[in-house]
């Protein structure tokens, strides 16, 4: 129970030593004033010069709170412009290794139209959709591109209902595989522009 | 649904074919046959119907004397899509070069 008592101490004695420094030398500050106040306050020409160190010792200790306070500002926003680079840099990196997945879905989904296998060319193409969903606000004529995207899906919708006595004709499928080559064009396109190091550096 | 004339006319252009009386041009491309023996003009062309999502044939016929071009359509929806089917595939075959 007491060695619990002499923790709580320590910790308060721990994190607010400072304040019981102070708090100690002001008591002192203020016992040595009252000490000499009678010497001071009897001798004008003492008491002025006390007065005019006091003035000057205010101000100073004004300047360097004001020079302090903008100090902490300017550290404070220098990390902040550390901390929004360093959350940029993860953002690419997270955009490189999505764009790298709707590459590969892409892909896939032309590989199986080839083979006619509309179904699973569909859901690659949907799992392309969500995974472009996430970071598609980089692109800048997204409305136009989430047209496309939109027209692409219900032509596989639609050849999804082929038979093989009524399948989709040579140029509509070439058609649909163009569209998807278009939209892969655009993402590595994208890619290909920025040079950023995806690696963040040692320091 | 084609009318019961261009019917027969189909059976019987698909027999003619079998018998290697009629030629046809197939491009693939376009999913298009088309005669290349003189004397009868006749296109068939496939298409998938996006919109009803079931296949159909359109079949043209160019009638040389009057110099007017015929058209007859059927879709998956009828019993003679069927013929045309065949007729499609038999004239695809015809100028096929297969290796034995």
């Amino acid at each position: 129970m007491e060695n619990k008592k002499e923790i709580i101490i320590m910790n308060f004695l721990k994190s607010h030593w400072l304040r019981i420094t102070y708090s100690m030398i002001l008591i002192i500050s203020s016992y040595i004033a009252y000490c000499y106040s009678a010497d001071i306050t009897s001798d004008n020409i003492r008491l002025n010069k006390f007065s005019y160190i006091g003035t000057v010792a205010t101000i100073i200790a004004l300047l360097i709170a004001i020079f302090e306070i903008a100090q902490s500002i300017h550290a404070s926003k220098s990390i902040q412009k550390q901390a929004k680079e360093y959350l940029s840099r993860a953002e690419s990196l997270d955009h490189a290794s999505f764009s790298t997945e709707c590459l590969g879905n892409l892909d896939e989904a032309n590989s199986y139209i080839n083979n006619e296998n509309y179904n699973t060319s569909l859901k690659c193409f949907q799992h392309f959709r969500k995974t472009f969903s996430r970071f598609s606000y980089v692109f800048e004529n997204i409305d136009e591109l989430n047209k496309k995207i939109g027209e692409i899906e219900l032509s596989l919708h639609t050849a999804t209902q082929t038979t093989v006595s009524a399948p989709l004709t040579k140029i509509s499928r070439s058609n649909i595989q163009k569209d998807i080559i278009s939209i892969k064009n655009i993402l590595e396109e994208i890619y290909s522009k920025r040079k950023d190091n995806y690696v963040s550096p040692k320091n | 649904m084609f009318p019961q004339k261009i019917e027969e006319f189909v059976v019987a252009l698909g027999r003619k074919t079998s018998q290697g009386e009629i030629s046809w041009l197939y491009d693939d491309n376009n999913a298009t046959v088309q005669t290349t023996t003189p004397g009868i003009n006749v296109t068939l062309r496939y298409s998938f119907n996006e919109i009803k999502e079931v296949g159909e044939f359109v079949l043209f016929y160019r009638d040389e004397a009057d110099n007017k071009e015929y058209r007859f359509y059927t879709s998956q929806e009828w019993s003679d899509y069927n013929n045309a089917r065949l007729l499609f595939d038999i004239a695809q075959s015809s100028g096929i070069r297969l290796p034995f």
